[in-house]
């Protein structure tokens, strides 16, 4: 099987296929941090879709390492700019609060899932440290790397957040 | 070696068992499909200025062509009379070659210089 790296340099000469292969490995984990991370499955996956379409224009830029942590780098910066976006629309939008939201099937399916309802419980902060590095996988470092935030943050945040998380899976477990 | 997320592997576990439920075929047409959308559009785009672009210049051919073909009579005129001037100049003194030899000289010394 073929290293990210090599699928990546072919992808970055125009290879359609190998850049395929990519999205193909890493579609689930990049899905999962996009859905945990906006608390909707259909969100989520535009976010990912657009992840996907950024890092195909910037694969050049790929200069090896973890294809991982640089894609969810992408990720995290695509659900940064959708957030700063929705806070502009809902400031212009008199009608956003009196339209209900249009649940899609996507989205009850997405509600079945017990860890994204028990992250939701988390804060902010913790929600994001846990989705990146216990979900996506990614290091404390790399993490850190991504968000921006101190090394020392992101731990805290991560062990605080796998704490609640373990809670609030043992009593939906009890109940 | 170690990760330091080892003592939440069991969650690690759990997070990709329920990612792994996704159906990667029709996120992976979706994606691919928009790549090559945006391709196509790049290149019809591109297309459509390169042919404006060529239209344009192709109307003002005839107008370049003329405007060229004065330049050069001009050019090659200019020319003719400089080198007519400078043997003049050097007829009546002797000195001037010498001055245009050692200024020669200095450019080809300087461009070697330059290059090395």
């Amino acid at each position: 099987m073929r290293s990210d790296p090599d699928l990546a340099e072919d992808a970055a000469q125009g290879s359609e296929a190998a850049y395929a292969e990519l999205v193909r490995r890493h579609q689930a984990r990049v899905r999962g941090m996009a859905r945990r991370l906006t608390g909707s499955a259909s969100d989520g996956d535009d976010i990912a879709q657009l992840t996907f379409l950024k890092a195909w224009q910037k694969i050049g830029t790929y200069t090896g390492g973890t294809f991982s942590a640089w894609i969810c780098t992408i990720c995290w910066r695509e659900y940064l700019q959708l957030r700063r976006k929705q806070k502009i629309e809902i400031e212009f939008d008199e009608t956003a609060e009196i339209i209900p939201f249009e649940r899609t099937q996507s989205d009850e399916v997405g509600d079945q899932m017990d860890l994204t309802n028990a992250l939701q419980k988390l804060t902010e902060a913790q929600r994001v440290c846990v989705t990146l590095c216990v979900a996506a996988g990614l290091s404390h470092r790399e993490a850190a790397d991504a968000t921006g935030w101190p090394l020392g943050t992101v731990k805290s945040h991560v062990m605080r957040g796998v704490d609640a998380l373990r809670k609030h899976l043992a009593s939906s477990q009890v109940a | 070696m170690m990760r330091e997320q080892e003592p939440y592997s069991d969650l690690t576990d759990l997070f990709t068992a329920e990612d792994r439920k996704l159906d990667p075929a029709p996120f992976v047409q979706d994606v691919m499909g928009g790549i090559r959308r945006k391709a196509l559009m790049r290149r019809v785009l591109l297309g459509a200025v390169g042919l404006a672009g060529a239209s344009v210049a192709a109307m003002q051919l005839p107008k370049l062509l003329s405007g060229w073909t004065g330049l050069d009579l001009a050019l090659t005129k200019s020319v003719v009379d400089a080198s007519k001037d400078a043997s003049l100049l050097s007829t009546v003194d002797p000195l001037w070659l010498a001055v245009g030899g050692v200024v020669t000289l200095s450019l080809l010394a300087i461009t070697t210089w330059e290059r090395t």
